[in-house]
């Protein structure tokens, strides 16, 4: 889209300087410097880089343990996803149905766990559960996600026009239909972008399955960690990175097909409704 | 008990403040009524209790007979047509329309086409249906909340201001279309406006709301020609009012003193009740002065200095100083102008058989 070049701004393009500055040394340079020491045999912490392979690749690919490792990764991140979308819609519903004062107190309640570092936190729940099982690991990944599923869902639930509610009512619909064929569909773009939000931060959960998995259940946050800090196979952790990388990055941006969709409808109406408008004036 | 839907004593009280105070209203079969007020005067509220979304904070409300109080709105088989026309966004045309019948249990699809057809034909809406609301122009999206609202044939009809989005020729047209829509389908329903026009067009009854009160209920010619009250008088047209003491009554006749030191004969209904040394306010439409009187046997004869002069097409409106603080307006058609401008001094008389006695 070309921007009109007459719209006075306050904005210079090179404030954009620092950012970029920014990005490039503490993301670009070690994200690049990762890959390529992926591809190579690794002997040792300040030693030069072995011989060109691809065998750091090959490693993760050809073994079931790892796939397993990924798939768990992924399954439990997605589940907790599930489950903080199931919990946290009633929680935003009310949120956005209490009257302003309701809302402030509910609202600073339910974001509140993010006010206490995540250790403090996990350390009290491992307190309360049994540390190492697959059950601690979701029950802290559900946790960790909640605040931020029913953040995000508030918005679009508070931007269900209350009258369309109310049309409902008066055509002859209760409670619960008006909710799932009204209420419902409108917030489902927020649900995805929450989903998506839950999901691709578990995904990356690490001081979660740290604490909660206690060494005994491997996501791949932890075996990243265990290659680099534990084994000193920089070679085999950078490539473990990169698989890592891109299957998050496929999640997180699978969200957009939705967006992408939904904004091709949006197009297709505004066609439409010039159109309409053009035949009305045509009429009077 | 013949009434389609009763209000009786039906009041809403909020914290510190009374939204709608001791409302009464009686509707029959097929009578369109306004709700005519200035914002806040607790219209809207009114209409929202009838509909189930508030619930009165006393008195009852029956829709034919059967009390509605603690009846959730989808049970009370009523419909609404609102402002903002409340569409539903996610589903197009047709389902929007057939949503009222499908809650209403009626899974037929042959027959849900078929209503949907015959109410899309009535409003002129045919070959939209696979249609999204955003897709529609704003006249559109309003027929569509009509159709919605008018396919499950409620036992009332509601409307909540649904021609203020539209612009002004549309709505002009919109009005008489719902008016004889409504007639035709014999429906009974309560149409809220601020727009008196809109009310004087479209109802068979009015009923003026002011401070959460009913100031009067009556058909659209006579809430014109015989308000009841001061505040009817100046919300619904324009008038002039004189405030003074009865100096006089001869039957119908009356002779008043105005503040301003006039002299003032009238002819007002009624005026038997009244006797010497009562206050009254006697109000006069700008229509009803006549402007450029000269001969001295005319009574009512007051003069005024111009002080403005307002062209509006078919007539002109002149804002005159008649001394003593008292603005006077009077309309004039434009073929019978008087050559007067700004400045001039100008003679009028009231004409003493449109003088309306009003209460404050």
């Amino acid at each position: 889209m070309r921007r009109e070049k007459d719209t006075w701004s306050y904005v210079n393009i090179w404030y954009l300087i620092i950012p970029l500055a920014y990005v490039t040394f503490l993301f670009l340079i070690p994200i690049f410097k990762m890959i390529y020491m992926s591809f190579f045999e690794f002997q040792g912490v300040g030693k030069a880089l072995g011989v060109f392979t691809w065998h750091n690749y090959a490693r993760f690919l050809m073994d079931l343990y790892y796939w397993k490792v990924l798939g768990l990764t992924v399954g439990l991140s997605f589940l907790s996803a599930v489950i903080c979308a199931v919990m946290g819609y009633p929680v935003a519903y009310h949120l956005c149905r209490v009257n302003a004062k309701a809302k402030h107190i509910l609202t600073a309640l339910s974001i509140l766990p993010l006010w206490v570092p995540i250790t403090v936190r996990l350390f009290g729940l491992m307190s309360l559960v049994e540390t190492g099982t697959l059950l601690a690991v979701e029950l802290g990944l559900v946790y960790c996600g909640l605040p931020y599923m029913i953040m995000i869902l508030t918005g679009p639930i508070g931007n269900v026009n209350r009258s369309v509610e109310e049309a409902s009512y008066v055509c002859g619909a209760g409670f619960w239909t008006t909710f799932f064929r009204i209420t419902f569909p409108l917030t489902i773009p927020g649900l995805v972008s929450g989903f998506m939000l839950v999901f691709a931060l578990n995904t990356a959960a690490f001081v979660v399955p740290v604490t909660l998995g206690n060494g005994k259940i491997i996501t791949m946050t932890t075996l990243i960690q265990q290659q680099a800090t534990y084994i000193y196979d920089w070679g085999f952790a950078a490539a473990i990175s990169v698989i890592f990388l891109i299957v998050s990055m496929i999640i997180s941006n699978s969200g957009k097909l939705y967006d992408l969709w939904q904004a091709r409808k949006a197009a297709r109406s505004e066609k439409l409704l010039r159109t309409a408008v053009r035949g009305e004036g045509e009429n009077l | 008990m013949d009434y389609q839907l009763e209000l009786t004593n039906v009041a809403k009280h909020y914290k510190d403040f009374i939204a709608v105070d001791n409302v009464d209203l009686q509707i029959k079969k097929g009578e369109i009524i306004s709700l005519l007020g200035s914002s806040g005067c607790g219209k809207t509220t009114t209409l929202r209790m009838i509909a189930g979304l508030i619930e009165p904070t006393k008195g009852t409300i029956r829709i034919q007979g059967e009390n509605m109080n603690g009846v959730p709105p989808h049970k009370r088989d009523i419909s609404m047509v609102f402002q903002n026309y409340a569409l539903f966004p996610h589903l197009s045309v047709y389902e929007n329309i057939v949503y009222g019948l499908k809650m209403r249990k009626i899974r037929d699809k042959k027959v849900l086409m078929e209503r949907a057809r015959e109410m899309m034909d009535i409003v002129q809406l045919s070959g939209v249906e696979n249609r999204l609301p955003r897709e529609l122009s704003g006249g559109q999206q309003q027929r569509v909340s009509l159709a919605r609202a008018m396919i499950v044939e409620p036992k009332v009809m509601l409307f909540d201001e649904p021609l203020s989005n539209l612009d002004a020729k549309l709505r002009e047209r919109t009005r008489v279309e719902i008016r004889n829509l409504l007639k035709r389908m014999n429906v009974t329903a309560i149409y809220v406006t601020h727009d008196q026009e809109e009310a004087l067009t479209i109802s068979d009854r009015i009923a003026v709301m002011n401070k959460g009160k009913i100031e009067q209920i009556t058909v659209p010619t006579e809430l014109y020609t015989k308000p009841a009250t001061k505040f009817i008088a100046g919300f619904v047209g324009h008038a002039n009012f004189f405030e003074g003491t009865v100096q006089h009554v001869d039957g119908d006749r009356i002779l008043v003193k105005s503040k301003g030191r006039h002299l003032i004969q009238a002819v007002v209904p009624g005026a038997g009740r009244l006797s010497a040394g009562k206050e009254v306010t006697l109000a006069i439409r700008p229509e009803n002065i006549l402007a450029g009187a000269s001969g001295q046997n005319m009574p009512n004869l007051v003069s005024g200095t111009v002080t403005a002069r307002i062209y509006l097409g078919s007539t002109v409106r002149y804002l005159v100083d008649a001394g003593e603080g008292k603005e006077i307006e009077i309309d004039l058609q434009t073929k019978h102008l008087v050559d007067c401008g700004e400045g001039d001094t100008i003679h009028f008389s009231l004409d003493e058989n449109n003088l309306i006695l009003v209460n404050r």
